[in-house]
């Protein structure tokens, strides 16, 4: 089949699924791009993990692309589906780093002083200084330091690098100036590409933080989760929109 | 990694421009963000700040550099060098705004650096 000809059957298969709900045409479309996701699973084989586990969470990430796809956009499925599908199988990898390179003492500090952030925030009515966390903890100061930072450095995966090499920007340069202008840029497409690679919480706080101002803490407390969370999620999201268009390294 | 400290308000480090070698810039700007006493909050924008800044392909060339200078609950952070027109980029500008609110563009010596600054709120500021 030609790419044409592909891209017409996606196009009649999501008008299918999409207006009349038909089911059937969601899974002949899983099934037509599952080539497509084992070739993006085969990229980052190696590392680790089994090639199947990759497909699935690929699988994953494309059965989330066919569901969030707007047929107005007029873009291809597979140009939207590509970034959506790598940016879940970058999750996977981020997800089981944190077990892997963290120690045990750092990580159960973490979990404390996760705890006391919120706790702390909530007596005292601002954030506390790192000095109060330390005594809180009863540790000292650099050791808190030293676990806020390890417990930041599984997000900072090597594997993101911008979209188009050195100085080339990342998708957070195609966002515009105006307050959620983003649907208004002349790319819309790679926004849309890099926001759709994050899941609907990383979206929501990337927009609570970085177009409505809130604070971590705001932001914690709008979402239910811990600050300690937000500002993982934060990183995550971030490096998520600056990678998911290139190509692993290897 | 070079580390010099020229005065006990100044640092400079130095270190190759590899995203594993961020984290020791991290722990330096923590290092400092707790001598002036910043809030937690605080500390992991700037933090997160940095990280935006120096991240992959936007240093340029092999290494980087973080300067501070802290001055009476004020930190001043240039970083680089960066590829030009890194500056200017609306994305990272989007990021840095409701993080250290406003940075600059700094040229030395033909190459581009950013300059952050920021002060630790007051308590009234900080309260609610």
């Amino acid at each position: 089949m030609s790419v044409a000809a592909a891209g017409r059957r996606h196009a009649d298969l999501l008008a299918a699924y999409h207006e009349q709900g038909d089911p059937a045409a969601r899974d002949a479309l899983v099934e037509n791009l599952m080539p497509l996701v084992r070739s993006l699973a085969a990229r980052y084989a190696g590392r680790g993990e089994q090639l199947e586990d990759l497909v699935q969470v690929g699988a994953i990430g494309l059965i989330k692309a066919i569901d969030r796809f707007d047929t107005d956009r007029g873009v291809e499925l597979t140009t939207y589906a590509v970034p959506t599908i790598v940016g879940e199988i970058r999750r996977h990898f981020r997800d089981k780093a944190w077990a892997v390179h963290v120690p045990r003492r750092l990580k159960e500090l973490n979990v404390r002083l996760s705890r006391l952030l919120d706790e702390l925030t909530t007596d005292l009515g601002r954030s506390p200084t790192i000095t109060e966390l330390a005594t809180a903890a009863d540790v000292e100061e650099e050791d808190v330091i030293d676990a806020l930072e390890s417990s930041q450095a599984y997000t900072a995966r090597p594997l993101s690098t911008p979209v188009d090499g050195e100085g080339g920007g990342d998708l957070l340069d195609t966002l515009g100036d105006e307050e959620r202008g983003y649907e208004d840029v002349d790319d819309g497409s790679l926004v849309e590409a890099g926001l759709a690679a994050l899941d609907e919480r990383e979206r929501r706080i990337v927009e609570l933080r970085f177009f409505d101002g809130l604070t971590q803490s705001q932001i914690a407390a709008e979402i239910g989760i811990s600050q300690m969370h937000v500002s993982r999620l934060l990183r995550r999201a971030l490096e998520t929109m600056r990678g998911t268009l290139e190509e692993p390294s290897a | 990694m070079s580390t010099n400290v020229p005065a006990i308000d100044a640092i400079a480090v130095t270190v190759p421009a590899e995203r594993r070698f961020l984290g020791v810039v991290n722990l330096v700007l923590g290092g400092l963000c707790t001598r002036l006493d910043f809030p937690y909050e605080q500390v992991d924008d700037l933090q997160l700040a940095v990280d935006s800044v120096l991240a992959p392909g936007r240093p340029h060339g092999a290494d980087v550099t973080l300067e501070a200078e802290a001055d009476e609950g004020r930190l001043r952070l240039l970083l680089g060098p960066l590829a030009p027109g890194t500056a200017d980029q609306p994305g990272l500008q989007r990021v840095l705004g409701p993080l250290v609110g406003a940075s600059r563009a700094v040229e030395r010596e033909g190459a581009e650096w950013i300059a952050i600054e920021v002060a630790r709120p007051s308590a009234g500021a900080q309260a609610g």
